[in-house]
């Protein structure tokens, strides 16, 4: 998107001269129905709904999301609070599960408007599985996830009335649409737009005012959400505002007050909302606030008090306490475990998702299994890479959406000032086409510093190789893939890490550039660079949730190392807003970390771990051995080339050729191994391309009787094959060449599918056989021998040596008919063959120096006619055999998928 | 009618006094645009609330007195902001000091805000 510092709002922003004061409002919820319970326990355990008696007030003014207050007098708290789950019934009130709770009889039930951050218990009985105790798979299971800005907002009553348009935005895990919106708010002196995204709601008076939105989708499903506005005056006295800091590893930001004396202490209940807000001005005049939520730039941090940090000053009587953004309070909140799974149909199930990626699971801890997608926004990252399952253990929410962000995306939650959550992926860790779209947030010169730079410098690398595996998933096959970087020789200096092996990747390509990324990002130059604004950055808190960069050109006369940046990029890892009440200025302490990029890694094989009979060796591992897709068998020990690409394949795409290496390397045909296999993940080209199809160029000895053709392609086939090792095309076998004899020759074979075709690498297959050959070489004797001759003619020969021996096509009469062939009548033939000269030609070793040439008929008496023959020196060119000396696959795209 | 060219203090904008006709001695005014920081490409900015202090050079307890009755609340003070003397009349917070012991006293009205 683009940058909204820029312009006049960063010329406001960085103006000298800008003061302000800040003020707080404290959350005294509403008190919206009042009851007492009528209900007798059988046991406090699993307590999920109660009856109810003795209501003051109106008991639909209820509404699921707001908190009740249970205590034993009336509106105490001393029992507990829970979360209403469903509206309140003429009756029975239905709440969040718990156990423990010492619910009585006759005590007292105050509901109030505040909705806070809760978990929501599922339950499973045998197979039926429920969210939030009884809600049953339903039409509603994925309804829309809501945005409507902050949690909280304040507004400065300085006309006779305030309004306030919340912002909207939705997301639905199978793609619907927003149909219609109700809104409604407590307390308006007018309102309009209440069907639309956009209404607009008008207070006259002080106060704390709850708005509630129901929103309908284009399925029928059914969202609601709520959120806080507080309507207050200039003259609300100022806050002592000690800091408000935040950074992307705890997820988000908190607030610091002390000495605070704007209300009874009483009023700071632990979890009470908490917006802290400011006037700005600019010299001696009141000016405009920036942030980046329209209507709500005076809003300048939205939490929870955290109780336990509140202290009173016995003097004074003024308090000091810690205000929690939603990703302390969600690391507090116990979360129950998930399961998740892909399925390419309808789903019927709560733990079914539609063509799942890692977003629609994310959208399941957000809305089902907390309360956190009813109170706060929350952005998801848009990675549409498909998963198979969703794992989440139980702990805290937060641990729990960090831990499946970061197991699948390398992404985690973060949280702004004002409490809206985003799941990003850390701006180095993007893909490319990632980080060309991230959005720069400003740029940080010189002139913005009140303080030199602060550089945390690493010139020696840390890690010398990284390697990564994942899955990839196309809705049928999950297979595990695998990437080490920055190849199978680690680099000088650091040390090796494997800091995952359960990522998702759409392809080899995105696992390989992550690899790259991972260690470029572990070695980076510039792990931390520490930098004061003299100026109240509105902008980076939200910036940091988001990933945003900001860029940095630093002469080397300003940065304390002499170091030259030109519009360097940084990512933001924290955020301190520092004010000096002194003064009344703000500050803005940013920690940056430069923003890298790797280069892709390779393919590799990871061991089998497996004891000296190889099998798996469990003891003394604890975990099982690693899981290894199908078809690991064919997996050889040499990497494939990394094909470069984005998995587009254009007809014009250019000529390319890559050397592949087949394993094993010699196939024989007589019992021995007759499958050589290259892994090669790529795109075959269709002949109609411009650069035609694809051809694999192999170079080979042919041994036997591998002579290159016409019997190559009846003892040899070529195929390109999956992940599965199945053949899934058939090469062609060029045979316009026809050497009789080949120790090195070569072959080419077209794969020319009618598409771009995603394989996985190519196979050579051997005709089982035993195929000896032998080679005819010079001519040692030529001679007519009578069909009836029993002796022969004599020729010498050198015992231990090979002959071969051929008929000039006469045909004699063995008596019973007409036949050709001759041969040597006291050796065993090894071998014979046919061909245009003769009709037949037989192979011999010698093992006598005197030997006879006869037609080949033992019965000489009844022959007729003569035969011509030829005896040849012959060489043995053994059995069938054939060894890949090299290999080049030309034109080829990168693996698509 | 011409524009005062004397301080004057008051609880509101409408109600304010000089300090003459309260009694108290004409303090020396000064007027001080905000915190000078310098930042790493060598200039100065200016950043913060502007305030305008007054000293007095010797006071006596009684004046103090008087002036002890504006503590505590906005106080809207009519004072000359620049070098040109142009009378300005701003809401402020009276900043009253650590030390009061009539000989050398000095008040600062910070947060200035015209109106």
């Amino acid at each position: 998107m683009t940058t909204p510092l820029t312009g006049a709002t960063l010329t406001a922003e960085r103006a000298q001269r800008r003061w302000s004061t800040y003020h707080i409002a404290i959350s005294v919820p509403n008190v919206v129905f009042t009851a007492r319970i009528n209900h007798v326990f059988q046991s406090l355990d699993n307590q999920s709904q109660m009856e109810w008696d003795g209501g003051t007030g109106t008991y639909t003014n209820v509404k699921a999301g707001m908190s009740c207050r249970i205590g034993s007098a009336a509106g105490l708290s001393d029992i507990g609070i829970v979360r209403v789950r469903k509206d309140l019934g003429a009756s029975t009130f239905y709440f969040g599960q718990v156990s423990g709770m010492l619910f009585a009889d006759n005590q007292y039930l105050t509901f109030t408007d505040d909705a806070g951050l809760f978990a929501k218990l599922p339950t499973k009985t045998g197979d039926i599985e429920e969210m939030d105790t009884d809600l049953s798979f339903d039409g509603n299971s994925f309804a829309l996830m809501v945005g409507a800005g902050p949690a909280g907002v304040t507004l400065e009553l300085s006309g006779a009335t305030v309004s306030y348009t919340p912002p909207y935005k939705g997301y639905s895990p199978i793609g619907a649409t927003l149909a219609s919106c109700v809104w409604t708010a407590t307390g308006t002196s007018a309102t309009s737009g209440l069907t639309t995204t956009t209404p607009v709601f008008t207070w006259n008076a002080v106060g704390e005012y709850y708005i509630r939105g129901t929103f309908t989708d284009s399925v029928g499903a059914v969202t609601n959400i709520s959120r806080k506005v507080f309507v207050r005056l200039a003259s609300d006295a100022a806050v002592s505002i000690k800091e408000i800091t935040g950074d992307i590893d705890s997820g988000g930001f908190t607030a610091r007050i002390e000495g605070y004396t704007g209300v009874g202490i009483s009023a700071l209940q632990d979890r009470a909302l908490c917006v802290i807000w400011r006037k700005d001005y600019s010299g001696t005049a009141r000016a405009a606030s920036y942030g980046p939520y329209a209507g709500a730039t005076a809003t300048r941090f939205v939490g929870w008090l955290n109780g336990q940090s509140l202290t009173i000053d016995p003097d004074t009587g003024s308090a000091s306490f810690t205000i929690d953004g939603p990703a302390a309070w969600l690391d507090r909140i116990y979360g129950a475990p998930m399961y998740r799974q892909d399925t390419s149909s309808t789903a019927t199930a709560w733990h079914h998702i539609p063509t799942m990626t890692t977003d629609k699971a994310l959208y399941c801890l957000a809305k089902w299994y907390s309360t956190l997608a009813d109170i706060c926004d929350v952005t998801l990252t848009g990675d549409a890479t498909r998963i198979y399952t969703a794992n989440v253990n139980s702990g805290s929410l937060l641990s729990q959406i960090n831990g499946l962000a970061g197991e699948k995306l390398k992404a985690r939650i973060c949280f702004d000032e004002l409490g809206c959550g985003f799941v990003s992926v850390e701006p180095s860790l993007r893909t490319s086409a990632g980080k060309a779209a991230n959005t720069v947030l400003f740029d940080i010169a010189s002139s913005d510093l009140s303080e030199q730079l602060d550089i945390d410098r690493v010139t020696v690398a840390k890690s010398s190789q990284v390697e990564i595996s994942g899955s990839t998933f196309d809705g049928t096959t999950e297979l595990q893939i695998y990437s080490r970087e920055p190849g199978n020789t680690p680099a000088q200096y650091g040390s090796p890490d494997a800091p995952t092996s359960t990522l998702a990747f759409a392809s080899q390509a995105v696992c390989n550039q992550m690899a790259g990324d991972l260690r470029a990002d572990a070695n980076r130059e510039y792990r931390s660079v520490s930098a004061k604004l003299y100026w109240a950055n509105d902008y980076a808190g939200w910036a940091m949730a988001h990933g945003y960069i900001v860029r940095m050109s630093m002469a080397a006369t300003a940065t304390p190392r002499g170091i030259t940046w030109t519009s360097k990029r940084f990512f933001i890892l924290s955020v301190g807003l520092e004010y000096d009440a002194k003064t009344g200025a703000e500050s803005t302490a940013l920690e940056l970390a430069e923003e890298t990029t790797g280069n892709p890694g390779i393919y590799y094989i990871p061991p089998t771990v497996s004891d000296e009979a190889g099998n798996y060796d469990n003891p003394p591992f604890d975990s099982p051995p690693a899981i290894v897709p199908p078809g690991t068998d064919w997996f050889p020990e040499v990497e494939p080339p990394v094909i470069p690409g984005t998995g587009a394949c254009p007809s014009d795409a250019g000529a390319n050729l890559f050397k592949i290496t087949f394993s094993p390397s010699t196939l024989t045909g007589a019992g021995g191994v007759l499958s050589s296999k290259s892994f090669c993940p790529c795109q075959l080209r269709p002949a109609t391309f411009t650069n035609g199809p694809t051809v694999l160029e192999l170079e080979l000895g042919l041994e036997g009787d591998m002579t290159y053709t016409p019997t190559m392609s009846d003892r040899l086939a070529v195929y390109a094959i999956d992940a599965l090792g199945n053949h899934v095309f058939t090469g062609s076998i060029d045979s316009t060449a026809a050497p009789d004899v080949c120790a090195g020759c070569y072959i080419f074979v077209t794969f020319a599918p009618i598409a771009p075709m995603d394989v996985a690498g190519f196979e050579i297959v051997l005709t089982a056989g035993g195929g000896y050959a032998y080679t005819s070489g010079s001519v040692i004797a030529t001679g007519t021998v009578a069909a009836n001759d029993a002796t022969g003619d004599v020729v010498t020969l050198v015992p231990g040596s090979y002959y071969s021996v051929e008929d000039d096509r006469s045909i004699w009469n063995s008596g019973i008919g007409p036949r050709q062939g001759v041969r040597i009548r006291d050796e065993s033939s090894l071998y014979n063959e046919s061909g245009a000269s003769f009709a037949i030609r037989n192979y011999y070793q010698a093992t006598g120096a005197t030997r006879h040439v006869t037609v080949n008929d033992n019965n000489y008496g009844d022959n007729t006619g003569s035969s011509g023959w030829i005896l040849r020196e012959a060489s043995a060119r053994g059995s069938r055999k054939i060894i890949i000396y090299s290999s080049i696959l030309n034109n080829v795209c990168a693996v698509s998928a | 009618m011409g524009v005062s060219r004397q301080c004057m203090i008051g609880t509101s904008a409408g109600a304010m006094v000089t300090f003459a006709s309260l009694g108290i001695s004409a303090p020396l005014v000064s007027f001080d645009a905000g915190e000078q920081v310098q930042t790493s490409d060598g200039n100065y900015i200016t950043r913060g609330f502007s305030s305008i202090i007054l000293d007095w050079a010797s006071i006596t307890q009684e004046e103090i007195e008087k002036l002890r009755s504006y503590r505590g609340a906005t106080v809207y003070i009519y004072a000359p902001v620049d070098v040109a003397r142009a009378y300005k009349s701003f809401s402020s917070i009276m900043v009253w000091p650590k030390r009061e012991d009539g000989i050398k006293f000095q008040l600062k009205y910070t947060h200035l805000v015209a109106v």
